[in-house]
């Protein structure tokens, strides 16, 4: 991940963490405050309907106390206390009285509990209604829920209950009023909120008992839970109903149990209190949270591609001037556009490379120095040997002519031959340097590698069984179907033939020598192997530099010729060594060398180099 | 049985005959009668039968003002000359012949002539219409049609002519002793009295009738003295009563029954049968008028009907609904017009509901059986008269007994036997006729089942 990724990452991300931060926050404070003040309105709502209620019961009992005291049911009294009396004459009064006193139930009850006349359900007539008598003096009582059986449904009925007194019977007076949607409609809501009244009249749970102001309640069976709740533990609670999807349908209902004159479940009074203003309060928050952080994001895109920008071009250009010096390209500097942090890295980077570049040339000036001087040593060493029978031969010639001039003429002769033996000799050696000075270009056409290394072996194969030297086994691990690769066949030739010479000379007692080629992509490699002592670390480090040697009588120049035959055709070679159990070089070569002036290129520097 | 019968009728002619005789020691020509009815009749035609039961008795009542028949039943319950002044017929009675009462005119002056009597009579017997003899009328059936002279005197069969243009170009024109003046049907029936009435012109002048005024405002009105007479549900009958005013009442001659046919479980049926208290019924929905029904023919008519059980058993009714099992909701129809029926259904559904059984009564147009998908009927069966075979025979059109039989007490108690322990009709309550009459009202002659004879009903002066 790039750093203006990165940077691009870190300040979205803290624009989003802020941004949903301060929406939470502010849509808890919301949630909170909007529940406060729906308990505040359900909390008014549930006194407003106690009010109502009690208001309701006063009225109620007051008509029944009006229709107990009124003259006509005194009247009736006086003729149902007679003995044996006719009901059947009063049998409308109810009607006719609950219709005066606007009273939606009304019953005229005997002493014993027979229904004399009954409003609500004239046809009951004769039946018992045994709770009545069973509380001879009703005065105390105030008004109270029952259920009240009709032809054709259940009623929950707001009713009070007053007795006329004639000696010692009553005439029972219960009247009551419907608790119905009219009651509903009486109550003063609120804006978003709604007053829902269940009457549980029946033995099971039904939406259809559901009521509000205007009448039956669509998808009511969306509460029939929170009611189940209420029937099961008869308290207040409440619960959240979401009619659609949509969170803005989203009503709060609070049930407040209604019970009975002993105690029993009759209805519930649900307060339903709208989430509209809150959800879309909060959804308002959240686009306006969104909007803030898409703004945040697309500010902080920019601003983090600016600043990244600023951050990232020196340090790209710090890259690329150091991958420049990787290249070899030492004299790469940075610009220096500001005086911050990078201003002083690349200060330090440009000095950097400035004392490295000068390090570098008196580190050249060095190993330049150090060659010439190698190259004197072994160049004095080589041609040290030679001198010195030069020197004794001519010194015996001219003792010779001195002393022994008899014996002139055969001392001259033969020293005559030692010089030249040993002339001959320095011939040899300065040839040899002149070789290495003088390494050819690479003449690239098509070779076959491994029919290389079969003839290399075959070059050497009388010195391999060479009698009374100890016996040196070759061995050919060649690949099948290798590519052909475009190389110089003389050069490579002599690379290898260096390499198996080494070998041999490794394993003065005798071992395996080992060619073995194998296919790489895009390449090919050949590594030529023997069992002698094998090297330690610190040779393997220098052992391709010219001139180092690690054999008596070598001129350090083998493997020099080596790397640079392999570098001339775009390859490379490593040395792996085991000591005491031998060595192996590398050589991997591409089938395809760079082109030939960068083949060339490398030969000129190569040539340079040395 | 018969015995039985024949007794009440002796009674009820003795009395007849004793206020006829004291009445008619001073009557009074004059004065309008004024008449309210709680039904709403539409037409004057006998032979377009209303939908409910009160309409088709106020029907006859106003019938038998206008229109005349060949016989007529008198108080004994036999058949005595009306515009036929006497008959005839083969050993077999399979041939008839009616003479028609000469001088008669119908009311736009017309005479009657036998031809003018055919369209009347041309469904008496069906596939077998009269033809003129001469002055007389003949029918020829090939069987015996000893029902010939009930079918004659019974209301459909009212000798009737229709207006000039046609059925419905204005009420139909009679022979009897008022004529009609104004029609405004469902509202307002304006009589004049027939000066040229066969019979003699009636006492009154002109009877104006109002239709379809509730029993509550009719008692208002008799009490306001703004009407003469008044036909009171029990409860209004009742305070009348009370209140001392005048008060008559007929035999029991409607009989309120459960119609229970189109219930196939008979466990169903016997169940709600066994829950209702008739008792209960009699006494406080009839206000003690009439009495608990226990067959379908009145007591008064049969004399068997005190072998059939009335009493409740709930016991018995919750057995049944135990053995039912399933939940037992029935649909109650009743008369739309008919207080008494709703208040009957309304008491029936409480009783069934002592048993567990539902019924929702429904109020039907007419309370016709098999409308509105009701399963259990409350029907009227009203006895237009005291002969016996007649009241069987409407017994057996209506379907309350089954067809076929015979109009011998001992068939009709068989047939009766069968629908009651069937428990496809549970008869309720016997009801009477209940009509409150005004102070000025004098010769009240009404026969026993309920046939008003205005005719003779004379009006005492106005008191200054």
């Amino acid at each position: 991940m790039s750093y203006r990724t990165k940077l691009l990452a870190l300040f979205t991300a803290t624009v989003v963490v802020a941004v949903v931060s301060v929406t939470w926050i502010i849509s808890s404070f919301t949630r909170r405050a909007f529940e406060r003040l729906d308990d505040q309105r359900t909390a008014a709502l549930v006194a407003q309907f106690r009010r109502e209620f009690a208001r309701r019961g006063e009225e109620v009992t007051n008509r029944v106390e009006g229709i107990a005291q009124a003259e006509e049911t005194t009247h009736l009294a006086v003729a149902l206390s007679q003995p044996k009396p006719d009901y059947s004459a009063y049998v409308n009064e109810a009607s006719a009285l609950a219709a005066a006193h606007q009273l939606d139930f009304l019953e005229l009850i005997a002493p014993d509990g027979t229904i004399v006349s009954c409003a609500q359900w004239p046809a009951r007539f004769g039946y018992k209604e045994d709770w009545v008598p069973e509380t001879p003096d009703w005065t105390s009582t105030g008004a109270f829920l029952k259920r009240e059986e009709l032809p054709d449904r259940v009623a929950l009925a707001l009713v009070a209950v007053r007795a006329v007194r004639i000696g010692e019977k009553n005439l029972f007076v219960v009247g009551g009023r419907s608790l119905d949607k009219e009651f509903l409609g009486s109550l003063v809501l609120p804006a978003g909120m709604r007053a829902l009244l269940y009457r549980h009249l029946g033995q099971n749970v039904s939406a259809a008992s559901l009521t509000d102001a205007s009448g039956p309640v669509a998808q009511g069976e969306k509460l029939l839970p929170l009611i189940t709740r209420v029937r099961q533990q008869p308290r207040e609670l409440a619960e959240t109903i979401r009619w659609t999807r949509d969170p803005v349908s989203a009503e709060t209902f609070h049930a407040l149990p209604l019970v009975g004159r002993q105690g029993e479940l009759l209805g519930m009074f649900l307060m339903g209190s709208s989430r509209r203003e809150q959800v879309e309060l909060e959804r308002r928050i959240r686009l306006v949270a969104l909007a803030v952080g898409g703004a945040g994001i697309l500010l902080g895109v920019v601003l983090s591609g600016w600043a990244a920008s600023r951050v990232t071009r020196p340090v790209k250009s710090l890259a690329g001037a150091a991958r420049q010096v990787a290249g070899g390209n030492w004299n790469s500097r940075v610009e220096i556009s500001s005086s911050d942090e990078l201003g002083e890295l690349a200060r330090a980077f440009n000095q950097m490379t400035q004392k490295l570049g000068e390090q570098r040339d008196r580190l050249i000036q060095a190993e330049r120095v150090a060659a010439w001087r190698e190259l004197a040593r072994r160049l004095a060493h080589e041609l040290k040997n030679p001198l010195f029978p030069l020197q004794i031969t001519v010194e015996n010639l001219l003792r010779a002519r001195e002393q022994h001039s008899d014996q002139f003429e055969e001392v001259f002769r033969e020293s005559a031959s030692t010089l030249l033996a040993e002339l001959a000799n320095m011939r040899t050696i300065i040839g040899r340097f002149s070789d290495f000075a003088k390494m050819p270009h690479p003449q690239l056409q098509a070779v076959r590698i491994n029919e290389l290394a079969r003839g290399v072996v075959k070059l050497f194969e009388p010195q391999l069984n060479a009698p009374g030297r100890p016996a040196i086994v070759a061995r050919l691990e060649l690949a099948e179907n290798l590519e052909e690769i475009q190389a110089d066949p003389d050069l490579l030739h002599r690379a290898v033939q260096n390499l198996v010479l080494n070998a041999l000379d490794a394993m003065p007692s005798g071992g395996t020598l080992t060619l073995r080629t194998e296919p790489q992509p895009g390449r090919i490699c050949l590594a030529v192997s023997d069992t002698g002592k094998g090297l330690t670390q610190k040779e393997c480090e220098r052992l391709f530099t010219p001139y180092y040697t690690t054999k008596q009588h070598g001129t350090g120049l083998g493997l020099a010729i080596v790397q640079s035959v392999v570098s001339d055709h775009g390859g490379k070679i490593s040395v792996e060594s085991d000591p005491e159990r031998g060595t192996t070089f590398r050589i991997e070569l591409p089938v395809r060398p760079p082109d030939a002036a960068s083949v060339t290129t490398s030969a000129v520097k190569a040539a340079e180099r040395t | 049985m018969r015995l039985s019968r024949f007794q009440f009728l002796a009674a009820s002619s003795a009395a007849f005959l004793a206020v006829t005789a004291q009445a008619a020691t001073r009557p009074r020509y004059g004065g309008t009668l004024r008449v309210e009815l709680q039904a709403q009749v539409s037409s004057l035609d006998p032979a377009a039968w209303p939908e409910d039961a009160a309409s088709t008795r106020a029907l006859a009542k106003l019938s038998d003002l206008v229109y005349d028949r060949l016989v007529r039943f008198d108080a004994q319950g036999k058949f005595q000359p009306a515009l036929a002044i006497r008959w005839e017929h083969d050993a077999q009675s399979a041939t008839w012949r009616f003479y028609l009462r000469p001088g008669v005119k119908w009311h736009d002056g017309s005479p009657l002539i036998a031809a003018d009597v055919l369209p009347a009579l041309e469904n008496a017997v069906p596939g077998h219409p009269f033809r003129p003899a001469g002055d007389a009328l003949e029918i020829d059936t090939g069987d015996p049609q000893l029902d010939l002279l009930l079918t004659l005197a019974t209301s459909p069969q009212a000798i009737i002519r229709h207006g000039r243009s046609g059925a419905g170009g204005g009420p139909p024109v009679g022979t009897g002793p008022f004529r009609v003046a104004d029609w405004q049907p469902g509202r307002r029936l304006v009589l004049t009295a027939n000066d040229d009435c066969w019979a003699g012109r009636p006492y009154l002048d002109a009877i104006e009738i109002s239709l379809g005024r509730a029993s509550r405002d009719q008692l208002i009105d008799l009490e306001l003295d703004k009407t003469a007479v008044v036909t009171l549900d029990p409860a209004e009958a009742r305070r009348a009563q009370q209140e001392g005013r005048r008060v008559w009442t007929s035999a029991p001659v409607e009989l309120v029954c459960l119609w229970s046919a189109e219930v196939e479980d008979p466990r169903l049926r016997e169940a709600v049968a066994r829950s209702i208290d008739r008792s209960a019924i009699q006494k406080v929905l009839v206000q003690n008028f009439g009495e608990v029904a226990a067959g379908i023919l009145p007591a008064w008519l049969s004399g068997y009907a005190l072998l059939f059980s009335t009493e409740p058993n709930l016991d018995r009714a919750r057995q049944l609904r135990a053995e039912i099992g399933l939940p037992a909701a029935l649909k109650l129809g009743y008369d739309a017009n008919d207080p008494l029926a709703r208040q009957v259904a309304d008491r029936i559904a409480v009783n069934a509901r002592d048993a567990g059984i539902t019924l929702q009564p429904i109020p039907l147009p007419g309370g016709r059986v098999g409308s509105a998908g009701a399963e259990l009927f409350i029907r009227s069966f009203r006895i237009d008269g005291p002969v016996f075979a007649a009241a069987t025979r409407e017994a057996i059109r209506r379907g309350l007994l089954r067809s076929g039989t015979r109009d011998t007490p001992e068939d009709v108690y068989a047939a009766e036997r069968e629908s009651i322990d069937n428990f496809t009709v549970v008869p309720l309550v016997d009801v009477p006729e209940i009509v409150g009459l005004g102070a000025r009202v004098e010769n009240w002659i009404a026969p026993p089942w309920g046939a008003w004879r205005l005719d003779e009903i004379w009006l005492e002066a106005a008191k200054p």
